[in-house]
């Protein structure tokens, strides 16, 4: 090999280690499956160990729809959530028998109790709202640092990727002083069809020492979802 | 014995479609006491709803909800009030059935009784005015109850259209207590020297058929560059009555006077617009209505120095508008804000709409299980604040210790001076305590 393409080796190499080429790369892993319907159990657990549980159940599609129905416990029974492309989002209150467009300003809020914000359960897309940075890497795992392009209740992120499916496996929140905020892990990797994907997702919130187990069950990819499931008329069925 | 039977059509549903039937419900406990009358318990209701659901195919679903409060004694005692248990009150909120795809695809039939709720704006919306508000607790205000009605809607990828059909106007539920006066729409006899020592309201509903009693709304709502539109229009009857006939016959030559009024209630047509958006994170909303009433005239007979007096006056003629501007927005560290400018209030029409500020403040705590709203309330904007104001505070705790249980603490405040908005809230000064269990 001549020095051209001892240089061309390293440039690809460099291009391949790139931060933003990183988490396009899990961005389009993630949204691989043009449609995905799943029904999740969460555990909410607080300080004192007390733990509750919320049941529902998610359909979504093309990467920037997603419709969320509480199915359990009682007093969120029928609460649904829908979230479209230029962060338009709708919530369905079923004591007041209406639907309702939600101020975007509560993307950052937490949902339903949990540790997940609203933001973090709509739509994966982290190239569009991060720049990335490669920190460091062995053989498994790059380390990122995330950067937000814009307004964001987080510093900035620290992403744990996995080499082989383009999972990120940890994320680390950071707030606006700098400070370690929440810490998202991504665990029990199946193979459905021919993606990878993770089933159960743990959020800890460090400050409030309150943790967000989400455990995905009957996990269905490419299937056939109507367009009618992303609108208003089916968040009130 | 009627109301028992429809318990019984209504527990009926859940055996017929046993497989993918669902009963759910919730209790609640409300205790209220009137800090400004001796600590008196103002309010003691034991309420139960029990919600029906079941979808015996992908295509229809059937939803009712049953109500039973216990508001234990009566306002007021009688001797045949000691004959009863209780002060127990059933009612069917909502039996309907939703047909989806029929008659035709992307066309859904609801049928039965219904709650129809129309608007953008929070709890206050002037252009939803088919199902009827219930106002038996004031404190709750905004909650509407269920009418029999039979609702087309069509839906298309850029925009949806829908046509209500209310065979029978249902009239608005008024507040238990003294303060129902306040919607009574009849003018004070304050005069000097009068004394009301006998009075009399009788009702006039509209009659039962399709010209004076039905109802009928149309919306059209899309979505044009990110913001939610709509436009409405509705025929049907106000949800409050209006004194028809007013007379103060004197029964003695002491003054004293006997009151007799008949209420009645007035047709007009709502041209209604609303809006929904989200600018740099803020939400905003919009709605506003523009009521074209029927004439409604109220006939006053009373006594003058000369004699028996009787003239007119004109209570609804000209149209009016009534409007709701608002927005919220989710502060850091989980606070809420919610402000609201209303330009008639839901009981204002005509000439008495007013102007008030609405709004309330609140932060969640503990992963939302406790929630603090230190500051909500309306206040009445009036050009001369000093001599002409009215304000409600009520502030509030809620706290839910476990998944369904849910305690709220709060009390009501007000104070005024030359305004008449609550003019039958002369007592009225409470702190309540709520509690609710779903299951």
């Amino acid at each position: 090999m001549g020095i051209l393409g001892k240089v061309m080796c390293i440039l690809i190499a460099t291009k391949a280690m790139d931060g933003n080429v990183i988490i396009k790369k899990v961005d389009s892993t993630f949204n691989a499956p043009k449609t995905k319907k799943a029904t999740f159990c969460m555990e909410l657990k607080d300080a004192s160990g007390n733990i509750e549980k919320r049941k529902g159940i998610t359909y979504e599609a093309n990467g920037n729809r997603r419709l969320l129905k509480f199915t359990e416990p009682a007093s969120i029974r029928k609460i649904a959530f829908l979230s479209l492309p230029n962060d338009v989002m709708y919530i369905y209150l079923p004591s007041f028998r209406k639907v309702r467009r939600i101020a975007t300003s509560v993307k950052n809020t937490n949902f339903a109790g949990t540790d997940f914000t609203y933001d973090e359960l709509s739509t994966m897309e982290y190239s569009k709202k991060y720049r990335a940075k490669l920190l460091s890497q062995n053989d498994s795992v790059w380390v990122l640092k995330l950067l937000p392009k814009s307004n964001s209740a987080y510093h900035h992120l620290i992403m744990h990727v996995d080499k082989k499916h383009y999972i990120p496996l940890k994320i680390e929140f950071y707030d606006k002083s700098g400070t370690l905020w929440k810490v998202l892990e991504e665990k029990n990797i199946k193979k459905i069809k021919e993606y990878y994907v993770p089933t159960l997702l743990i959020m800890k919130d460090l400050k409030k020492k309150h943790q967000t187990k989400m455990d995905i069950k009957n996990l269905e990819l490419d299937i056939n979802i109507p367009e009618k499931v992303f609108t208003r008329r089916y968040l009130r069925r | 014995m009627k109301r028992g039977a429809l318990f019984i059509v209504f527990l009926s549903f859940s055996m017929l479609f046993a497989k993918d039937t669902s009963l759910t419900g919730s209790f609640m406990l409300k205790e209220r006491i009137n800090t400004k009358d001796s600590l008196s318990l103002s309010w003691n209701e034991g309420k139960l709803l029990l919600d029906l659901e079941s979808t015996p195919s992908e295509h229809l679903r059937f939803f009712g909800e049953l109500r039973v409060s216990d508001f234990g004694t009566p306002l007021s005692l009688t001797l045949l009030d000691l004959q009863k248990r209780n002060g127990l009150f059933w009612d069917i909120r909502e039996a309907y059935f939703d047909v989806y795809d029929f008659p035709a695809e992307n066309v859904d039939l609801k049928i039965g009784k219904q709650i129809i709720s129309w608007g953008t704006a929070d709890k206050i919306n002037p252009t939803s005015n088919l199902s009827p508000y219930n106002f038996e607790d004031i404190l709750d205000f905004g909650k509407k109850d269920g009418i029999v009605a039979l609702k087309l809607s069509y839906f298309s990828d850029n925009f949806s259209i829908e046509g209500d059909l209310v065979p029978r106007f249902r009239w608005d539920i008024l507040p238990r207590g003294d303060i129902q006066n306040m919607f009574l729409n009849q003018p004070m006899f304050t005069s000097q020297g009068v004394n009301i020592v006998k009075s009399d309201v009788f009702l006039n509903v509209p009659d039962n058929n399709i010209k004076d009693g039905a109802e009928l709304g149309v919306k059209f709502n899309t979505t044009i560059k990110g913001v939610d539109l709509s436009l409405s229009y509705f025929n049907g009857v106000l949800g409050l009555p209006f004194a028809k006939n007013i007379s103060l016959v004197p029964i003695d030559t002491m003054g004293d006077m006997h009151l007799s009024s008949m209420l009645s209630y007035a047709r007009s047509q709502v041209i209604g617009a609303d809006f929904s958006t989200s600018i740099y994170g803020i939400g905003f909303w919009g709605e506003g209505g523009l009521y074209l009433p029927d004439e409604f005239i109220t006939e006053l007979t009373y006594p003058t120095y000369s004699g028996m007096v009787r003239e007119n006056d004109t209570v609804l003629n000209d149209p009016f508008f009534k409007f709701v501007v608002g927005g919220d927005y989710n502060f850091k560290h989980d606070f809420y804000l919610n402000m609201q400018y209303v330009h008639g209030f839901l009981h204002e029409y005509g000439d008495s709409v007013k102007n008030y500020l609405v709004g309330r403040l609140e932060k969640k705590l503990f992963n939302d299980k406790l929630k603090i709203t230190p500051i909500s309330g309306l206040f009445a904007l009036h050009k001369n604040i000093e001599d002409t104001f009215f304000y409600a505070y009520m502030p509030e705790v809620e706290y839910s210790p476990y998944d369904c249980v849910r305690f709220t603490l709060g009390a009501f405040l007000y104070d005024y001076k030359n305004f008449t908005f609550f003019p039958g809230l002369d007592k009225m000064r409470e702190v309540y305590l709520n509690m609710k269990i779903d299951f």
